[in-house]
């Protein structure tokens, strides 16, 4: 096969019209499959997080822990919401530059800036619920036992978190250098 | 740019975006989905277009950054979807035999890595040296030592 019969064969339209009418609904933010997904899974951690933080302080006793325990703890779920937010706003805009190595650059570095993030909230939030809740309990072998545990679950949740973030910069940034060179 | 005109072009230039969702997408949930992506992105940043370059060579730019960027549904949960090996109109011999030769030439450019296979496309519309290195933002150079590199594998590939 030449060129130009490539070429030739490249410009057959052979698509199925899609109506001005279903492009116009592919513009709004609602009808976005991956963004809906993403909408609905934030919405349901921020409700969560959101009644968590309006209802612990009666629930598990907030009064009863020193105000800096509670501090770290409302510190880790109000950074998480607003993280949550951020990361939505980041899935919305893709395109990052006037060319395809601009955009790829701008938007690995935003990655990049947001592997870090998302590393240090979770473990803020984290370390937050371990303080909170461990505090001021007698420190008995089958609770020890009980918070380590808790913390090497976390541990391995960062790393799993950690490890996804790399490999998709490390994919993403092997296209760019591709683009480049 | 306003509403209106932005979906007639959309509309014009649908072509593009269905060849770019056939090139980095496998199943037809997945380019429907890939389809629709590209739309909201290119709604997104249409007013960062002022015009300098053909509308099509936007909407390319757009198209092959969303589908190299955006997320993919996890691989090994793909079903494998036989229609889409399927021509979707087939009615004559010689339509048969069109559709059966362009998606050869679909699978061996999906064959290339996924850069090369943004220059291929952009090479077989047409696009001049320029206006793919415009695109890519590299060299005019660059680009033509990338598709003799790419000429030569698309033909080892159809074993030209």
């Amino acid at each position: 096969m030449e060129l130009q019969e490539m070429k030739a064969l490249w410009k057959v339209d052979n698509t199925t019209p899609i109506s001005i009418t279903e492009i116009e609904k592919m513009t709004l933010e609602n009808s976005h499959p991956m963004l809906r997904k993403i909408k609905r899974q934030l919405l349901l951690e921020m409700i969560l997080w959101i009644i968590i933080l309006f209802g612990y302080h009666n629930a598990f006793d907030g009064a009863k822990r020193p105000g800096a325990i509670n501090l770290i703890f409302v510190a880790g779920l109000v950074q998480a919401v607003a993280y949550n937010f951020a990361g939505y706003c980041a899935a919305r805009n893709l395109i990052a530059g006037s060319d395809l190595s601009t955009s790829f650059h701008n938007y690995l570095k935003k990655l990049r800036r947001f592997r870090w993030t998302a590393i240090c909230s979770r473990a803020v939030l984290m370390l937050g619920v371990i303080l909170f809740f461990s505090y001021g309990l007698e420190m008995q072998t089958k609770r020890i036992v009980g918070i380590a545990g808790i913390t090497t679950m976390f541990g391995i949740q960062l790393l799993l978190i950690s490890m996804s973030w790399n490999k998709r910069i490390e994919k993403l940034g092997g296209i760019a250098e591709s683009l480049k060179n | 740019m306003e509403e209106k005109p932005f979906l007639q072009l959309i509309s014009d230039n649908q072509r593009i975006i269905d060849k770019i969702c056939r090139l980095y997408r496998d199943t037809k949930e997945d380019r429907r989905d890939l389809f629709q992506e590209i739309v909201f992105q290119l709604w997104q940043s249409i007013d960062s277009f002022r015009g300098q370059s053909k509308p099509s060579t936007f909407i390319y730019r757009v198209a092959i950054n969303t589908a190299l960027t955006s997320f993919r549904k996890d691989k090994t949960k793909k079903l494998i979807d036989y229609t889409d090996q399927l021509p979707e109109m087939a009615n004559e011999p010689e339509d048969r035999d069109l559709e059966a030769r362009t998606q050869a030439l679909i699978a061996a450019v999906k064959k290339l890595s996924e850069p090369d296979r943004a220059i291929m496309a952009l090479l077989l519309d047409d696009l001049s040296y320029r206006e793919i290195a415009e695109i890519t933002g590299t060299s005019e150079n660059n680009i033509a030592v990338k598709i003799s590199r790419i000429k030569d594998r698309i033909r080892k590939i159809l074993k030209i």
